[in-house]
């Protein structure tokens, strides 16, 4: 009895108010440490030339020079950038979702011989190093010819990458908790295999879809090696690709360099405040099943 | 011939709808594995023995490249350089995103999910904006960090040039970028973990460390071993950063990674390769490495 009064009495209790007080601190610097270099960011993108190079340096322009924005994007299309990102992360992200469930389906619920072969075969690639890759897939891109070059293309960039170990495994831990009575009984009924994974298989796995979406988008609209070594004409560039190679012939250089990195965190940070929760719930998901 | 095909469809199981749908959707994705990340693997191990600059036929060189890794500078840096970049900052962002997610998951603690969504924000932006932000505030004549220096009264540093700050300032940049990642993975991996321990040794009397050491890491160490596997995978190939904090001066000794001088072999100097053999050793110390991470988790559990 005694010992179960102090158990209650200490877990009111918990830490010390210093402890508390300590402990937040620390959160609470962690948080600016995030947060500072974005909101260093936006401040550069909205000052005059003096006002960059002010010592000691300015938190917060006195009047935000908007038009840096405009005078920024003369120097990088941007506009064909993002529509660049747009269409290969759309893309592959359509194609990776699509493969890598078909896959796990196939390797959850059909039973065909050499599935675990195949299932073990496919992990195995996760562990390779992507860093062997990029000189042979260079070398094969640049000998394929049809429908047109691959070198400079969108397929060049999305199709080496639409093959996707991660996600295939992913879907498979997945939809293998999916009860099988229910594909048996539409089995009986006469569905085809096809139908099952379409119309019983999926709609069962939208949490896990979902995740594999959102991560394979924004790990593609993120992506940088791929499209450094495949792209190489102005007008082909993603959004990353376009940033890093910035550059302005005069006069407010950093200034516009941070206006266009903003405006590269946009779309991103968008994404990240409508699927917040898929974000986290998603990552869960891949770490406790990985 | 006819007698053999029929046994191999039989002895594949394919007159069954079921196996035939499986050949089926598998082969897509299997596909393109195969094709652009197992064959190019296979390849590239084999590349590594040639001579090769794209425009004339390649020379076999046996393992003369290899040699050649000996004596050249650049790469005999950059593989240092990863090295001590990897080593230092995927450890110290894997232990921030354990001791964030213990204070986090705290019971007393409020806005929770705030704390995470904050420090999530570095992990969903691109490597190459965080690098330019971080450029800036680098910069050795009007950086924030340096003006900071200058207000504390301690000397301004060449960030991104002094040989004793250049990687270091790349790993304040990895670990600020991934400690978010690792803190959620965290955050979930405690959520794994019964309540009911905890009560049990409350009622035995065992202090908060003691329910720490014994329960709570023990009880972490798979998600431990996941997150420190994927943090050095990824920090051995970190490209962006370097392209971007190295751009505009072009790479020299102090600030060169592994992969970047890869990419220069190959895309500025064409010799094929030769940066085949350069990625085969870092190919081979990625996975003799996470093989011992393995390893010496796996013995430690026993």
């Amino acid at each position: 009895m005694a010992n179960l009064r102090h158990l209650i009495a200490s877990r009111r209790r918990g830490p010390s108010l210093s402890v508390r007080a300590v402990l937040y601190l620390f959160l609470l610097l962690g948080s600016v440490a995030m947060v500072a270099p974005f909101l260093w960011m936006v401040s550069t993108s909205l000052k005059t030339r003096d006002e960059v190079f002010r010592y000691p340096p300015l938190l917060w322009p006195s009047q935000p020079r908007w038009i840096n924005y405009i005078e920024a994007l003369q120097y990088a299309s941007f506009g064909r950038y993002f529509l660049n990102s747009l269409i290969i992360s759309t893309t592959r992200t359509v194609g990776v979702v699509f493969f890598a469930t078909l896959a796990g389906f196939a390797l959850a619920k059909l039973r065909f011989r050499g599935r675990n072969l195949i299932f073990y075969g496919i992990i195995a690639t996760m562990m390779v190093p992507y860093v062997i890759n990029i000189v042979p897939v260079y070398m094969l891109l640049s000998r394929l010819r049809w429908p047109g070059p691959w070198l400079d293309s969108y397929w060049g960039v999305i199709v080496p990458q639409l093959g996707n170990a991660f996600g295939i495994f992913l879907m498979r831990q997945f939809m293998r908790d999916l009860p099988s009575e229910l594909i048996e009984a539409a089995r009986m009924d006469g569905c085809s295999e096809f139908r099952i994974f379409w119309q019983i298989a999926l709609p069962l796995s939208t949490p896990a879809l979902s995740a594999l979406a959102i991560f394979t988008f924004v790990s593609t609209w993120n992506d940088f090696t791929w499209p450094l070594i495949v792209l190489n004409s102005e007008s082909m560039k993603t959004i990353p690709l376009g940033i890093a190679t910035f550059s302005s012939p005069w006069s407010n250089l950093r200034a516009y360099e941070m206006a266009v990195t903003t405006l590269a965190c946009l779309p991103a940070f968008l994404v990240f405040v409508v699927f917040r929760r898929q974000f986290t719930e998603g990552i869960a998901l891949t770490g406790l099943k990985g | 011939m006819a007698a053999a095909v029929r046994g191999l469809w039989r002895w594949l199981g394919l007159h069954r709808s079921e196996a035939r749908a499986g050949y089926l959707f598998v082969a897509p994705g299997t596909l393109f594995i195969l094709v652009f990340v197992f064959v190019p693997m296979v390849a590239g191990l084999v590349l590594s023995l040639f001579h090769w600059d794209m425009l004339t036929s390649p020379i076999f060189m046996g393992l003369r490249n290899f040699r050649m890794l000996l004596d050249d500078p650049l790469f005999l840096a950059a593989l240092r350089n990863t090295f001590y970049f990897a080593c230092v900052s995927a450890p110290i962002a894997v232990g921030f995103g354990l001791v964030l997610a213990i204070v986090i998951n705290e019971p007393w603690i409020r806005g929770k999910t705030a704390f995470s969504t904050i420090y999530f924000i570095p992990v969903v932006m691109s490597m190459v904006a965080a690098a330019l932000i971080w450029r800036w505030i680098y910069d050795s004549q009007f950086g924030l960090l340096n003006a900071l220096f200058k207000l504390m009264g301690l000397p301004p540093q060449m960030w991104l040039v002094d040989p004793q700050w250049a990687v270091p300032a790349m790993m304040v940049v990895s670990i600020w970028k991934t400690v978010g990642y690792n803190l959620v993975i965290y955050l979930a991996g405690l959520q794994g973990i019964p309540g009911t321990l905890y009560e049990a040794a409350k009622i035995d009397g065992a202090s908060r460390t003691r329910q720490l050491l014994h329960i709570t890491l023990p009880l972490l160490r798979p998600t431990t071993l996941f997150v420190t596997v994927m943090a050095m995978i990824q920090s051995f190939q970190t490209l962006d950063l370097v392209y971007v904090f190295v751009g505009e001066r072009g790479p020299d000794q102090n600030s060169i990674l592994a992969v970047y001088d890869i990419y220069l072999t190959a895309f500025r100097s064409y010799r094929m390769g030769y940066a085949s053999a350069q990625a085969v050793v870092m190919f081979f110390s990625i996975m003799v490495f996470t093989s011992l991470l393995v390893k010496l988790f796996s013995e430690q559990t026993e």
